[in-house]
């Protein structure tokens, strides 16, 4: 759990920088419905950012049912003590 | 089986539901979860046990892949790579044989002149949806998304007969574990209440509002050779409310069926009749159709296609509509729908890039325009009706049709159909009630329990 605030940090910037916002305020709480620029384009676009930035890789399925930013970072904590392949 | 069957209602359902609970008292879980999956291939063949096989075998090639996937998981990439993609080309090849081979062998021997044999084979009923579930299914697999499972288990995910015929579209991530939980096992009066309350609100849109409209759209659209202006302004409102109203009371009394159960499926629809632009329309219409299309179909084009850009997004888009289209049926309107959604998403993103704004009301208005002439082309059996419809709203027949008026039921001399018309405004005040049937029966079910206890599976992330 000690990551966790790291890696909110580090989406925190991605997520600035996918959305075009620099003032952009991220909680685990933050849904797509929050960000103006949340659309599926950008999705799309944070989550291969989130695959480079943090060396882990998503399956299709994995990213349909994620509630908020809260359970993509910890999605990310999860792949990343059990890196894949 | 229909769900407003009486046989359904007063019969199966009760049925099954209390030799579920009480099969699950006796401690005997594995025989409730029998019981379901055999309940439902009943359900499944009550019209037509000839279909029967053909589920199966569906379902015997999906669990063959599905075993292959678990293996191939534990070795290398590659091998699962392939087994996933052959999996994927057996259920397209599949479904490709039962509900399009015909009409591509067709057109092919007409554009050509040539002679090839049909297969003449019959639309088994559900094939669309049940394939559409496995192959999320063995993606999941191949992603390593779902442990290893008994082929119980499999077998309910599939056959689950709220969902079997018309869906929501299911996937094990959010069902499997929902029939595993202990406390689902146990009967609870406040959960009955609620599926019986949702139950109770599907079949009243479709007893009061859908079926009462089917015979005014199915005459005027199948009967009239000459649309007049009112009559084609009419069908055009009465059609989408008699969609959403059928289409969403269906799926009402499905998620109120397994509500019976403890079990909660996904919503399919959210109050899709107040969308303010189209992408936000295909947000809350058959939700668990645009997330299965948006998930295993758009976006494995647009990641393969590089850094996402508008450019590319919106070529994702199109082709991701195309589909759709493609995957409501084997005929030229289905085509011409899914491209027109396509392109018209492509602008409202376009639109949206650009930041360029509309006042809400108008988007309101231009997005059910278009929705309900789309409609009327899903509707529509030949290209021929949506040209009559389209001549009709244009006013190129006339203000009125009557004089074509047959037996039976016939336009009123104006042209307008006061039945209809009060039919509709009911319609229209339900449609923009504040709170949508499945958002009142978890109101309802707070009331019950006096606070909110329960995980209930949400359909999406992103709008």
């Amino acid at each position: 759990m000690e990551q966790a605030p790291d890696n909110l940090t580090k989406l925190t910037h991605i997520m600035r920088r996918v959305f075009e916002n620099p003032e952009l305020k991220v909680s685990t709480t933050t849904a797509a419905c929050d960000v103006p620029n949340w659309d599926s384009l950008n999705h799309v676009s944070l989550i291969m950012e989130v695959e480079a930035a943090f060396g882990v890789r998503f399956g299709l399925g994995e990213l349909q049912d994620l509630k908020n930013v809260g359970a993509l970072v910890s999605l990310i904590d999860q792949k990343l003590k059990k890196p894949m392949q | 089986m229909l769900f407003n069957s009486s046989l359904y209602i007063f019969a199966f359902l009760p049925t099954v539901v209390a030799v579920y609970f009480l099969l699950n008292r006796e401690r005997l879980c594995t025989a409730a979860k029998w019981w379901l999956a055999i309940a439902s291939l009943f359900f499944y063949s009550w019209w037509n046990p000839a279909n029967l096989p053909i589920l199966f075998g569906s379902m015997a090639g999906n669990w063959f892949f599905a075993n292959r996937l678990w293996a191939a998981n534990e070795t290398t990439d590659i091998k699962r790579r392939r087994w996933l993609a052959t999996g994927i080309v057996f259920n397209l090849l599949y479904l490709g044989a039962f509900k399009y081979y015909d009409f591509v062998a067709g057109e092919i021997g007409s554009a050509f002149g040539l002679q090839i044999p049909l297969l003449g084979l019959a639309l088994p009923l559900g094939i669309s949806f049940f394939t559409l579930t496995q192959i999320a299914y063995l993606a999941d697999i191949g992603d390593r998304l779902v442990p290893r499972q008994s082929f119980l288990n499999f077998a309910l995910l599939v056959l689950f007969f709220p969902h079997l015929i018309i869906g929501p579209i299911l996937h094990h991530k959010g069902m499997m574990p929902q029939f595993d939980r202990l406390r689902a096992k146990v009967f609870q009066l406040e959960m009955l209440a609620a599926g019986v309350f949702l139950f109770a609100i599907g079949f009243a849109k479709k007893a009061l509002i859908a079926d009462p409209l089917a015979p005014f759209v199915a005459y005027a659209l199948d009967q009239t050779p000459q649309l007049g202006f009112f009559e084609a302004w009419q069908v055009l409102l009465a059609f989408t409310c008699q969609l959403y109203f059928d289409f969403s009371g269906y799926v009402d009394m499905a998620i109120g069926s397994a509500l019976m159960l403890n079990i909660w499926m996904p919503e399919n629809f959210n109050s899709p009749l107040k969308s303010r632009s189209l992408i936000e329309f295909w947000s809350r219409w058959h939700m668990t159709l645009t997330n299965f299309l948006t998930t295993y179909i758009y976006t494995p084009i647009l990641r393969s296609l590089g850094k996402p850009r508008l450019i590319t997004a919106l070529f994702a888009v199109f082709v991701t509509f195309f589909i759709s289209g493609i995957w409501h049926g084997p005929a030229w309107t289905f085509v011409l729908f899914g491209v027109l959604h396509g392109t018209c998403l492509m602008a409202n993103h376009f639109w949206r890039r650009k930041r360029w704004l509309m006042p809400g009301w108008v988007g309101w208005v231009l997005t059910m325009l278009f929705v309900s002439f789309t409609f009327i082309i899903f509707r529509a059996h030949s290209v021929g009706v949506v040209e009559n419809a389209l001549s009709g709203l244009l006013g190129l027949h006339g203000a009125t049709a009557y004089a074509f008026s047959g037996h039976g039921l016939s336009w009123a001399s104006s042209g307008i159909n006061m039945n209809i018309l009060g039919l509709m405004a009911f319609a229209i005040v339900i449609a923009s009630l504040p709170h949508n049937s499945v958002q009142l029966t978890i109101i309802f079910l707070t009331y019950l329990k006096g606070k909110q206890q329960w995980n209930r599976p949400r359909t999406t992330l992103q709008n």
